[in-house]
Parts: structure tokens; sequence; C-alpha cells
């Protein structure tokens, strides 16, 4: 239950970090954003991470909960990237 | 001209890991799959199901040993725990050392809860993939144990070294662009290395600390007498007692497996020894599950075998190195891991098979368009090419062989353990001779697409030689049956989509040279 929360807050966050990077705006919204967003989207995304890290910590122990959060970050980016792979194939179309 | 870090740092990646990439290949998928060893083992024995109590489970492996093997100097026995059925029990006889060292086979045994040995068939299972992963194979284990160190090695050089190389880690972070060539090799590389790059660092460092003391004795050399009085102090359970040759009966044994799971903090027994069994000096050693920390060395409490008291031990707990050591062992081999937190470490193992699987093509992609004749390639050229074929698409494909063995040889077949290994050997060097037979396209195409009938065969075959087929797992909520049957189905699914996407691509008109500031940006990148 808490590794799906700590999961949701990973993808979450990436997904903020993705959407605040100027390539990735044009590629999924066709404009760039203004750079105070893409300032609050990168925050909330490092935001985002670290309360999964808390979550996992609080809820686990700081060994368990650690090495959870790790392998869930990987499993977080990992959609995103497929996502934004996908996505840009077919705007180049 | 002297080479900026950055390019030193690229050829280095490059040549690190290509000499030990192969290796590392096969060392990155038999590691993958052991995270579920014991469930591999599971599905390799069939006949074997339900589970018994760890209590009744060692009563009937002492009334077995009893029986069996009276006069041994010691028992050791590891009752079924939270991913295993069986109890494995294994003794070393009384004439220990003498003229012919024993097979294994004749002092262990494979026992249900009543203490009879089970009646499955013969097979070394999900083991034989965990040993293979640092033992290898057909070689002694002492070789293999330094040549897959020096890959380990060589494994964090290329992370380092590759950390430094890409420099565009954050702004290509979320890139991965299909259908642009070697752009795409390298990003699929880049995505899978970064993505669990933690995984990789770690796995890769623990890796060479399980071995730390075979690798670099010196520490030990330079602070001890010999490595016996170092092993002594560091496992002194492992302590030998002295005989005193005056039979007196065991006490019985669920006592004090209750002690110890209450001074475990409910933490089940993972093995057992007992020392001097039927001798008033009978001592029992209860050593904690791997599965309940992080740890991997679980604390060990003993007892007097014939009063049943507990003794006092020599030394209170492990020091900080010990520790140390002890939590990196267990963090790479995962034991601790419950089945959430397994799949992770399972995708992040199918990441580093990625990487390194793309690292090898990218080696030859990078370089086929720089050849002066793209159809007469070089014989290093070659040699990587028909060493990738072979690797990268044979071996994975080679595992489904192992498995297909398990179910179609005889069962009743002397050594029959041992020709499952065979069996996927041969069909390994066969999917070997055929790379170096045809050209890399083809090879490339054929074995990828023989991996994908292989592992679709085996739901198949399964279902026609065991009464635990896909619908029997479906209906009687099976779930072991039906993961490994799907996992099977999705590596069938993995290779036709691999031999499919070889076979179109090289069908395309070859994509004419890149201009060349954007080539030499490249190979830095």
């Amino acid at each position: 239950m808490i590794g799906i929360l700590s999961a949701a807050t990973a993808w979450l966050g990436f997904a903020c970090l993705c959407l605040a990077m100027d390539r990735h705006q044009r590629d999924i919204l066709g404009r760039r954003l203004s750079d105070s967003a893409s300032r609050r989207l990168r925050l909330t995304g490092f935001a985002a991470i670290a309360l999964g890290l808390a979550t996992a910590i609080a809820a686990l122990g700081w060994g368990y909960g650690a090495v959870l959060w790790f392998g869930l970050l990987t499993l977080g980016a990992a959609p995103i990237i497929a996502l934004l792979s996908a996505w840009s194939s077919r705007a180049k179309r | 001209m002297k080479a900026s870090l950055r390019q030193s740092m690229s050829w280095l990646h490059t040549w690190s890991g290509l000499l030990f990439g192969w290796l590392l290949f096969t060392m990155f998928v038999t590691g993958t799959a052991a995270y579920f060893n014991e469930e591999i083992t599971r599905w390799m024995q069939p006949e074997l199901k339900g589970r018994a109590a760890p209590e009744q489970a060692v009563e009937g492996a002492l009334r077995y040993l009893e029986r069996t093997a009276p006069d041994a100097k010691s028992w050791f026995i590891s009752p079924p725990g939270r991913r295993t059925q069986t109890t494995n029990v294994f003794w070393q006889p009384a004439d220990d050392g003498g003229e012919k060292r024993r097979r294994r086979r004749d002092t262990s045994a494979q026992l249900d809860s009543e203490g009879s040995k089970v009646e499955a068939r013969d097979t070394r299972g999900g083991f034989f993939l965990y040993r293979f992963h640092f033992d290898l194979h057909y070689m002694p284990v002492i070789w293999a144990r330094y040549l897959v160190g020096l890959a380990a090695m060589f494994m964090l050089v290329a992370i380092v070294s590759g950390v430094i190389t890409h420099k565009k880690i954050f702004a290509d972070f979320f890139m991965l662009r299909f259908g642009k060539g070697q752009r795409s090799w390298l990003d699929a590389h880049n995505v899978t290395a970064v993505l669990a790059l933690p995984f990789h660092l770690m796995i890769t460092y623990t890796g060479l600390v399980t071995l730390a003391t075979l690798y670099m004795p010196w520490g030990i050399a330079a602070t001890y007498q010999s490595s016996d009085s170092f092993f002594e102090a560091r496992f002194p359970s492992r302590e030998e007692v002295e005989r005193l040759d005056r039979p007196a009966p065991l006490a019985p044994i669920a006592p004090m497996m209750a002690a110890a799971r209450t001074a475990w903090n409910g933490a089940p027994v993972g093995s057992i020894r007992i020392a001097n069994p039927g001798d008033a000096s009978a001592r029992i050693s209860l050593t904690r599950a791997s599965e309940a920390s992080i740890a991997s060395r679980g604390e060990t409490l003993e007892f007097n075998g014939v009063t049943g008291a507990p003794i006092t031990p020599v030394s209170a707990g492990l020091g900080g190195a010990a520790l140390t050591e002890s939590t990196m062992i267990g963090l790479h081999a995962g034991r601790y891991a419950h089945i959430g937190l397994r799949w992770l470490y399972f995708l992040s193992g199918l990441g580093g098979i990625a990487m390194v699987g793309t690292g090898l093509v990218l080696w030859t992609v990078k370089r086929r368009q720089k050849l002066p004749d793209p159809m007469r390639p070089h014989l290093g050229f070659r040699i990587v090419e028909k060493l990738n074929v072979a690797t990268v698409a044979g071996f994975p494909a080679s595992l489904a062989g192992y498995f297909l063995a398990n179910r179609l040889l005889p069962l009743r077949m002397e050594g029959r353990a041992d020709w499952e290994v065979h069996a996927m050997f041969m069909l390994w060097a066969a999917f070997a001779a055929w790379a170096v037979l045809r050209t890399a396209r083809r090879g490339w195409i054929e074995i990828l697409g023989a991996g994908a009938l292989l592992f679709a065969a085996v739901p198949i075959v399964n279902l026609m030689t065991t009464e635990r087929g896909i619908v029997h797992s479906l209906i009687h909520g099976d779930l072991l049956f039906i993961g490994f049957d799907a996992a099977m189905l999705i590596c069938a699914a993995l290779f036709a989509l691999a031999a499919r996407k070889a076979a179109r691509k090289r069908a395309e008109p070859k994509q004419r040279a890149r201009p060349a500031p954007a080539a030499k940006r490249e190979a830095v990148a």
C-alpha cells in the first residue's frame, strides 16, 4: 500500500520534472511554459519525489524504506519515458 | 594532442565494457532470474504441493537424520521458509576427509514435513541459475570466481566512466527516440543505465563485496594468524566441539525454536546445525532466516543439545565492519525482499540486461558505418558481432531450453539434474555455432525467432506433461504457475518483437553516413 503511494509520488514527480524541461514542453504541449511555471514544476517534482522517500521511510524504516524508494524511482520514471517516446514519435508523424 | 577527460573516459567505457560484456550479460541474466530462484525451483518440481509448519518439518527432518546418519559429525537442516516448501538436510559424515570425496547427493536429502524423502524429479532448479551467476559452469569454482570478480571490477569501471562520458545525463534523462539507428541504441543504453543507476552501482559494488575476502585476502592475512582463525573469530558457532563418546538423546527442538523466535522479534529460524548428534556433547545452533532483515548473516543462538539450555554467546553480535559486509551481501542477494520489492529488483535486473545488451550492440552499430567496406568487415568486428548474436540472443534463449529439458527428460533418468544443465549448454552451443555460420543479420533474426518459439513452448509443454497446466492453475488460483507461464509468454513476445525489429530494420535502405561534425559529437556522447 505504501509502495503504491510512494510509486505514485515518484511517477508524479518525474512527470513534473519532465514537463519542466523546455524540450519536452514543446513535445507535449507544443509551446514553452514561462520560466516561473517551469520552476514551479521542477520544485513540485523534487518535492513529490522527496515526499515518496519520507513516506517509505516513515512506514518501513530507514533500510527497507530507502531501498524500496530507489526501486520505485526506477519504476516511476520508466512509464514517463515510454509515454514521452510514444508521444514525440506520434507528434513527428 | 591531449585527449579531454571525457574522451579518455569514453575510450575506457567502450573497451572496459566490451571486454567482459558477454560474461556480464550472462551474469545479469542468471542473476536477475535468480531473484526468483526458489519460485523457479518450485516450478521445476511440480510434484510438490502444500507446505508444513517449520517446527513439524524440523522434527520430521530429525527423525530422518537419526535413521539415516546417526553417526554423523554434524547435521544441517533448512526448514521450509516463506518461499520454499521442502526441508533440505545435509550431514557431515564421521569419516570426513577420507579417501574419496563423497558426492553431495549421498550426504543430503530433500524432505517433506513428515521427514520422508520427497518423490520429485531430480533437478537443480533455480539454484543452478543462482550458482552460475558467480560460479559459472564446467570450470573450477575458484577460477570462475576470479573471472566473475574481474568482470565485476570492469563493470564498476564501466559504470563510473560511463557516467562521466554521458555529458547530457540530465538533459537527456527522459530521451528515448526510436527509429533513428545509432541514436536510438545510444538512447536505449543511456535510459536503461541511468534509470536503474542506483541499482547498477549497488549491485556491482556489493557483488564484489560478497567475495571480497577471496579477492583481497590481505586484510585477514595482516590481522589473523591464518584464515581459519579468522573464520573461527567471525563465526564462533562453527567451532568444533569435542566429542564425549557418551550417547545421549537430543532435547526437544520446538522450545528452542520458540525461544529463538522470541529473541528475534518473531523472525523465523533459517537454518539449524546440530554438532555431535546423539552424543552427550551435542550442540544445537539456530540461525535466523536471512529473509527477516536486510543484513544477510542472521544472528545465531546456541543451545546445549541434551539439556536444551541456552549457551551464552562468545561475542556480542557483529562488529561494525562485519555488519556492513552482511548488509551489503543482503542488499545484493535481496533475500529479505518481500514480493513487491523482489519484483523491483527483478525489473532493475532487466534494466541491467538491457543496458549490457544495448551497449554490446552499440559497439557494432557505431562502427559499422565507418567500416571501409560494410559488407566485408574486419575480423575483430566480425568476432564482436558473432559473440553478440550468440550471447545477447542465444544465451537467454537457451534458458528456455533449461526449462523445457526439465519437463521433457525422462523422470527416472540417471544424472537427470545434470542433463538439464547440459541440455541448456548444448542449446547455447548450437546457437553459437549458428551465429558463426550465418550472417549477423540472419543470425539475429533466426536465433531471436527460435527463442520466441522456445519460450512460447514452455507453457504448452508444461500443460502436456504435468497436471499443473495453465487451465488447472487458472481454476485453482495457483499463482506461482500462472506467474511462471505468464513470464514465459512475455519472454516469447519480447523475443518475437526483437526478431521482427531485426528483420524489418536492415531491410530498409541503408542510412547514409551522418555529416562529420554530428558523428564526432556522438562518438563522444
